[in-house]
């Protein structure tokens, strides 16, 4: 079966880069321009993989995050960070919430399909 | 002296096999030190203990390979597929030269043939330097890294899958796993959602530090390099192993050190007449641990002993004798509750006896890696010869299987492989035409499921069509015209007997038994096999296998004040029905979900009481097709039964295969289900 991967990003262009990629790879894509507008996606709806900018307007990464990890049936489902940040603090504190992984901005196209391959495993 | 020289016959004839395993993983262009090692030694072997028993053209002839090889271990010679090819031919004939007693003049002229064919490429030897030169060698090395792996408890809600990570790790190379469970909290307390298990592994690899780092991906923090060698130090674990005696236990990593040190001076000597040396370990400085080491290391090498099947029948015997002598230790244990010690002891003899038992089962089992060496060699045989090219691919070869089953499968086992690189995988330009990869794989895989083992060979060939498989069946009259079949039964078909698919009979495998003769040997070990296919995609074929003979799965019934068996994979279904309904039917014939059923009233066959209850069972049983409703007193449940023949005394009789012990000390008797169809169906 096809696995689905939400994409969230506030820019249209990255999100449209990622979408694509994923597509071309073979995955089905939601998207999404923040974390409130992801949420409504969500219902029911099987997602194997999560990928997120951390800086969003409305709702921001770190807290869609949290609210993804509230849900029993999103509990374990990886959720990837898009960022430039390196910050150890704040890196921290995302691990509490149950970040899987950073990819770090810019990011090469096959870096950036390993992150994903190896978060879908 | 006869005795001996069977011995000697059967130790080369052992020891052939393993070389061909060992050749047959070699890769030409980069041959793999470890396995030359070995071949030299299995023919350094059979060179002096052929001399000792006068099998004087084997001695010289293995003499000659042993050079060869020995030159190829120090790079004076190039390994290459004609080497290959006559080594796996020497050992073909070699069997024959010891068959026949070394007196059949065309094994003796062949010998000679291929002897003077090896001779060449020792001439060849000069030529071969200088080209080895140019060339320049390429060294992998094998380096053996150490890795603490010790997720935090929140690893799962994280998204993190453990498992993959490790598996990923042991595509890398050889992984031996130790777990920590110190942390694991006691039972009630476990939150199943949170990771509590700590991994240390040692990891025999040929890849660096970097590609472990890229592995650990999403826990950069909760995992550590403890260890990094440039060399192959993978029995250090077993010696740990023994030394901690329980594996829950850390590293501990002064050993590691201490014998990566010594092991540099570990070396393998060659004198000038080519005899091999073991490996010699120097002496240290501080002798004490490492002379432990050594022990065990040595202790390590042989840990299988050879043992006659009978001994262990014998054994098997033995330990169900037990298991009665306990039930009635507990009978009486319960009639004097008094007597404390006596309770103790009971409860003692009932755990060391459970656990006997099933050591004992397992005793008979072995890893089906024994047997793919007569696979791969057929593989590498029929490639050639068809002119194919073929991966085979080999996953779960230490799934464990019961001997003798694995030895009455290997038959149906190499139609089923000769079939699918025959019939199945396309030549090389008919796959290219395709739009295929020119080389086939054909993939074997072994693995369990419950109480079975499950073997499927799966090739990536032509395929074959269900709906073609059904007009063929029509053709040849096996079936009814228009007869509607799903896509399993159709598949099913091609295990009637006088069904091939094959367009035109070729040399490979248009003689020899068909897929019935297949079905027929697999269904007698209690097996079942299946089709399924594909066009263009390939064609899989999945045999189910007990995984042990001596254990049966049944359903216990009762009949009368008797307990007896039916063997679980002949039951269809049960149901409750009244006897005085029954009684009312007309010959015997019941209807259930619009088919008609005969059915067999067991107390009457067996001659027993009838029961006054009117409540009965009928317990629909299934034998190649046959559907028979046995009506019996009570169903007890399903019971796992070790199996025993009743003896020389009782063989004129058909009704009862063999007899139980059950876990209250009574027998119970597995009824012969097929005889008793037969008798059942010619009476009515």
């Amino acid at each position: 079966m096809e696995k689905t991967i939400l994409v969230i990003d506030d820019f249209r262009n990255t999100r449209q880069v990622i979408s694509s990629t994923l597509v071309r790879a073979g995955y089905r894509v939601l998207e999404a321009e923040n974390g409130r507008e992801a949420l409504k996606l969500f219902n029911g709806e099987h997602i194997d993989l999560i990928i997120s900018d951390l800086n969003m307007p409305e709702m921001d990464g770190l807290a869609f995050a949290a609210e993804v990890r509230k849900m029993s049936f999103y509990r374990f489902t990886p959720i990837l960070m898009l960022t430039t940040e390196t910050n150890r603090e704040k890196k921290q504190k995302a691990k509490e919430i149950g970040i899987t992984g950073w990819i770090q901005k810019p990011f090469q196209v096959e870096r950036f399909m390993k992150f994903v391959e190896k978060a879908l495993k | 002296m006869n005795e001996l020289r069977q011995k000697y016959i059967e130790e080369v004839t052992e020891m052939l096999v393993d070389m061909e395993q060992d050749i047959l993983s070699l890769d030409e262009t980069k041959p793999n030190q470890e396995n030359l090692q070995k071949i030299f030694r299995a023919m350094h072997t059979i060179k002096g203990t052929s001399g000792m028993y006068g099998f004087n053209e084997i001695e010289s002839f293995t003499h000659r390979l042993e050079n060869i090889y020995d030159e190829i271990i120090e790079g004076k010679l190039k390994l290459n597929s004609r080497i290959v090819e006559l080594t796996l031919q020497s050992g073909d004939y070699i069997r024959s030269y010891l068959k026949t007693n070394g007196e059949d003049q065309n094994v003796i002229r062949k010998i000679n043939a291929i002897f003077e064919e090896l001779e060449q490429f020792s001439s060849e030897t000069q030529q071969t330097i200088s080209h080895e030169k140019n060339h320049g060698q390429k060294n992998t090395r094998t380096n053996t890294i150490i890795i603490d792996f010790f997720p935090e408890h929140d690893l799962f809600v994280r998204g993190i899958n453990a498992l993959s990570t490790l598996e990923e790790l042991s595509d890398l190379g050889k992984c031996y796993f130790r777990f920590i469970t110190k942390r694991l909290p006691s039972l009630n307390e476990i939150d199943y959602t949170l990771a509590y298990v700590k991994w240390q592994i040692v990891l025999i690899t040929e890849a660096l530090p970097d590609e472990v780092d890229d592995i650990f991906l999403f826990v950069p923090d909760e995992y550590k390099i403890i260890g990094f060698y440039e060399q192959d130090l993978s029995q250090v674990d077993e010696i740990t192993r023994h030394l901690n005696q329980h594996s829950n236990h850390e590293f501990d990593m002064a050993i590691f050190e201490k014998y990566a040190q010594k092991s540099q001076t570990i070396s393998f000597t060659f004198d000038d007449d080519h005899t091999a040396e073991l490996p010699s370990i120097q002496q240290p400085n501080d002798p004490e641990t490492f002379n432990e080491i050594e022990k065990i290391l040595s202790e390590n090498t042989n840990t299988n002993i050879k043992v006659s099947s009978d001994k262990l029948d014998d054994l098997m015997n033995l330990v169900s004798q037990l298991f009665t002598t306990k039930a009635e230790l507990q009978l009486i244990t319960e009639q004097h509750p008094e007597i404390e010690a006596l309770k103790n002891i009971a409860e003692k003899i009932e755990k060391l006896t459970n656990s006997l038992r099933e050591n004992a089962l397992t005793i008979r089992l072995v890893p089906i890696n024994e047997m793919v060496g007569k696979f791969k060699r057929l593989v590498h045989d029929l490639t050639n010869k068809l002119h194919k090219e073929i991966d085979f691919v080999i996953e779960g070869g230490d799934t464990e299987i019961d001997k003798s089953i694995m030895e009455q499968a290997v038959g149906p086992l190499m139609h089923i492989i000769r079939n699918a690189i025959d019939h199945g995988i396309e030549a090389p330009n008919e796959r290219k035409a395709k739009g295929k990869p020119e080389k086939g794989v054909l993939k074997f895989i072994a693995f369990y499921s419950s109480a079975s083992v499950f073997i499927q060979v799966h090739d990536d060939g032509k395929g074959i069509d269900h709906n073609f498989i059904r007009q063929l069946a029509i053709e040849k009259g096996l079936i009814p015209p228009h007869t509607a079949l799903s896509r399993k039964e159709a598949y099913d078909l091609i295990f009637l007997p006088g069904f091939s698919t094959s367009m035109q009979v070729s040399e490979v495998s248009g003689r020899g038994f068909g897929m019935d003769v297949v079905k027929k040997q697999i269904s007698s070990l209690r097996g079942e096999i299946h089709v399924d296919s594909e066009i263009d995609l390939g064609t899989s074929i999945t045999l189910k296998l007990p995984i042990t003979l001596s254990i049966i799965e049944t359903l216990h019934v009762r009949i009368s004040h008797y307990n007896f068996l039916i063997p679980l994979h002949l039951v269809e279904s049960s149901f409750e029905v009244s006897n005085h309904f029954l009684k009312s039917r007309e010959e015997n014939h019941i209807s259930l979900n619009d088919n008609l059923y005969p059915f067999v009233f067991l107390d009457k066959h067996f001659q027993y009481p009838e029961k006054p209850e009117d409540v009965r069972k009928l317990v629909l049983v299934n034998f190649n097709n046959e559907k028979i409703g046995f009506v019996v007193d009570s169903i007890v449940g399903q019971y796992q039964a070790v199996f025993k023949p009743l003896g020389d005394l009782y063989k004129h009789q058909t009704d009862i295969s063999g007899a139980s012990i059950l876990g209250d000390g009574n027998i119970a008797l597995l009824l012969d289900v097929n005889s008793i169809i037969k008798a059942a169906l010619n009476k009515v």
